[in-house]
């Protein structure tokens, strides 16, 4: 842009109101009641058209039509300088083709417009050739009707930024003083609203790209004003709580927000209201009616003036499903790594006993008298089969999760059952001394088809785990029972119980409760995930019962109908 | 006289064994099946030299270690730890609360044999 500097140019056809003797501030007055009405009512007009604008490009295609239908000329044009290349380039003209517009090109000093733009005064003269010369001014005459023009400076800030000229009246008379008057206050005016456009467009860019950023946050955002009604969301938020985001501005918090989530969210906006601490909390959705759920993280923030009062209310919706799953997959990490230490532990225990025992044979080359010989032996042989024992859980997991299990089913008597595995775990734990006791409520159980084996397996490792949690010198009591949903076996140990927060984890695979009171113990913490597992394959369960200070009892149920049977096992 | 060897494991079968070989090679042996049980006989049996277990219930190895290495009475007696547990899981833990010497499980006998002596002539690292 260029400053208007009036020493630098000197025209003879120089004609602005300042140099004729009418000063600015007494323009308007020295023209007669009629002018000022018409000027009144151009300024209304010009008001009319600008705010009907709807962006730049019509508002100076409107000033064009309005100028030439004031002026009742043959042609308005605006020519705005180019800030990049300081050309001054067509943007409207009621008398310039539109496919010209590109090709006219004008250099400061140029022509009548780059005369007024360089020397930032208006020009106005019927006495074209004086100005522009013979050519140019030949060149207007076989164009108009009359080869007189107005051109004005159109200044932003006191910057020249561009010319508006008017060519030849209709009637083809001269353009008189009113006409310059006239087209000197709608240049002012056009540079006004043109200063007022700019910034709106600056601002309304502005606006647009901050709304581009808050639609591409992949989290809903929904901001409420203090009377909870919505001022702004984006299309995430419509997307997640499923309204369209079209129809709602304005609309209270308790229409926009769907039914489950309505009344978490007007709580927490009470909550945040009354402490001024952010709320939040986790829901689950379904955004279409009877579709899948999405489990939503909402939470409230307050929105604040730039004053710090409270304005309203910033809803923030994020859909959790992927921070879950890497949460998921984080704890399957951790647990496998749990896994790995508890299985070597495992290993590890029962190799001691065998490499012990083994040494001590090869040792003695059979020196030890013949019952010291088979306590030996039978340390091997027991730590053998307990090694093969855990290759089977582990083989059994495995059958469990790919759903291959294949129950083969016999007539089972469940209290020879118990009573059998009972008997074939004492042993293994008679250093605790604890006494056990086996109770058979109804002696008329009869038999039940079961997968025998994978019963043992249940009650096995039911039993292991009351032996493992028993207190020293405590009890075990099992009893068996017929109740409404199948045969209740209740197995019960003395010791301390089981945590509160473990309650929900203990059927868990490589669960074990973390404490000092049961770590040790070892396992391969998949005792009770199968025994529940087997149990469930059979239609059956087990549930910890009862876990005080006094018993923790463990329920095994088997129904006596084979039609209950879990999907899960194909059963035969 | 022999020197007396405490061993805590609650492992029935691994006491057993050790137990056996240790008295095979002259020790007199005393045995606990947890963590309090081994230090109510480490008072009682005033041993020379302790093996735990590091997993036991009621109280851990690391534990009994910690509680034994902080009462001057006991505090002389060398730990040897025997555990299950992989060395680099335990093996920090076990020499912070004092331990002389870790051995990993499954162990050579006469290995564990030597780290008893070398602990008992006061050269737990050989």
């Amino acid at each position: 842009m260029i400053r208007a500097k009036p020493s630098e140019a000197p025209f003879d056809g120089f004609r602005g109101c300042r140099a004729r003797g009418y000063p600015r501030g007494r323009r308007l007055t020295a023209l007669n009641a009629t002018s000022d009405q018409a000027f009144a009512a151009l300024f209304a007009r010009m008001g009319t058209v600008l705010a009907a604008a709807e962006n730049l490009e019509d508002f100076y295609a409107s000033s064009v039509e309005l100028i030439g239908e004031t002026l009742q000329v043959d042609g308005c044009s605006i020519l705005l300088l180019d800030p990049e290349d300081q050309l001054l380039k067509v943007k409207a003209s009621t008398s310039i083709p539109f496919a010209e517009w590109k090709t006219i090109r004008i250099r400061l000093g140029e022509g009548i417009a780059g005369k007024v733009a360089q020397s930032g005064r208006l020009l106005w003269s019927s006495d074209v050739e004086a100005i522009v010369g013979p050519r140019e001014g030949a060149a207007r005459r076989s164009r108009y009707k009359d080869p007189s023009f107005i051109s004005v400076p159109v200044r932003l800030q006191g910057e020249v930024v561009g010319v508006i000229n008017a060519d030849s009246k209709r009637d083809g008379s001269k353009f008189s003083r009113f006409d310059v008057d006239q087209m000197e206050a709608l240049a002012g005016l056009f540079s006004t609203v043109l200063a007022t456009s700019r910034l709106l467009e600056e601002r309304s860019r502005a606006n647009r790209y901050f709304d581009s950023i808050l639609q591409s946050i992949p989290m809903g955002v929904m901001a409420f004003n203090n009377a909870l009604r919505l001022t702004q969301c984006n299309r995430a938020a419509a997307d997640f709580l499923s309204f369209d985001v079209n129809l709602i501005a304005g609309a209270p918090a308790n229409v926009v927000l769907p039914d489950p989530i309505r009344h978490r969210v007007l709580e927490m906006i009470v909550d945040l209201k009354t402490t001024g601490v952010p709320t939040c909390c986790e829901v689950e959705y379904a955004p279409r009616r009877g579709g899948p759920t999405v489990p939503l993280g909402l939470s409230a923030w307050a929105l604040r003036d730039r004053d710090g009062s409270p304005s309203g209310v910033i809803l923030v919706i994020e859909d959790l499903t992927l921070r879950r799953e890497i949460t998921e997959l984080r704890q399957s990490s951790a647990l496998k790594n749990h896994f790995l230490s508890l299985i070597s532990h495992e290993l590890r225990t029962p190799m001691t006993s065998i490499k012990g025992a083994v040494h001590l044979l090869m040792e003695t080359r059979g020196m030890k008298s013949p019952p010291a010989q088979q306590r030996i032996l039978d340390i091997i042989d027991r730590n053998v089969m307990r090694l093969a024992a855990l290759v089977d859980d582990l083989l059994e997991v495995q059958l469990i999760e790919t759903q291959k299990v294949e129950l083969e089913r016999e007539p089972v008597d469940i209290e020879g059952l118990v009573r059998e595995c009972l008997e074939s775990r004492r042993p293994l734990w008679h250093d605790k001394q604890v006494e056990t006791h086996l109770e058979v409520r109804d002696g008329a159980l009869g038999e039940l088809r079961l997968d025998r084996d994978r019963i043992r397996h249940v009650f096995i490792h039911l039993i292991d785990n009351a032996f493992k949690f028993c207190s020293p010198g405590g009890k075990i009591e099992i009893r068996i029972d017929v109740g409404p949903k199948g045969l209740e076996t209740r197995i019960s140990n003395t010791g301390s119980p089981i945590p509160a927060k473990s309650r929900d984890q203990i059927f868990q695979k490589f669960y074990q409760v973390e404490s000092t009171m049961t770590r040790q113990i070892g396992g391969s913490g998949l005792g009770l995930y199968l025994a529940r597992e087997l149990a469930r394959l059979h239609g059956g369960d087990v549930l910890l019962e009862r876990s005080d200070e006094e018993w923790t009892t463990f329920l095994a149920r088997l129904p006596r109908d084979e039609s209950q049977e879990d999907s899960r096992g194909a059963g035969t | 006289m022999p020197k007396r060897v405490l061993i805590a494991d609650d492992e029935e079968d691994v006491k057993d064994v050790m137990q056996m070989f240790l008295e095979g090679e002259g020790y007199e042996v005393e045995t606990a099946y947890d963590g309090l049980d081994a230090l109510d006989r480490v008072r009682t049996f005033q041993p020379d030299v302790i093996l735990l277990d590091i997993m036991m219930p009621v109280v851990d190895g690391i534990q009994v270690c910690r509680k034994l290495k902080s009462d001057e009475k006991t505090k002389h007696i060398p730990v040897i730890m025997v555990s299950a547990a992989a060395k680099r899981e335990k093996e920090g833990e076990a020499y912070d609360a004092g331990a002389a010497a870790y051995v990993l499980k499954p162990f050579q006998p006469e290995e564990l044999v030597r780290v008893v002596e070398r602990c008992l002539a006061g050269r737990p690292k050989g």
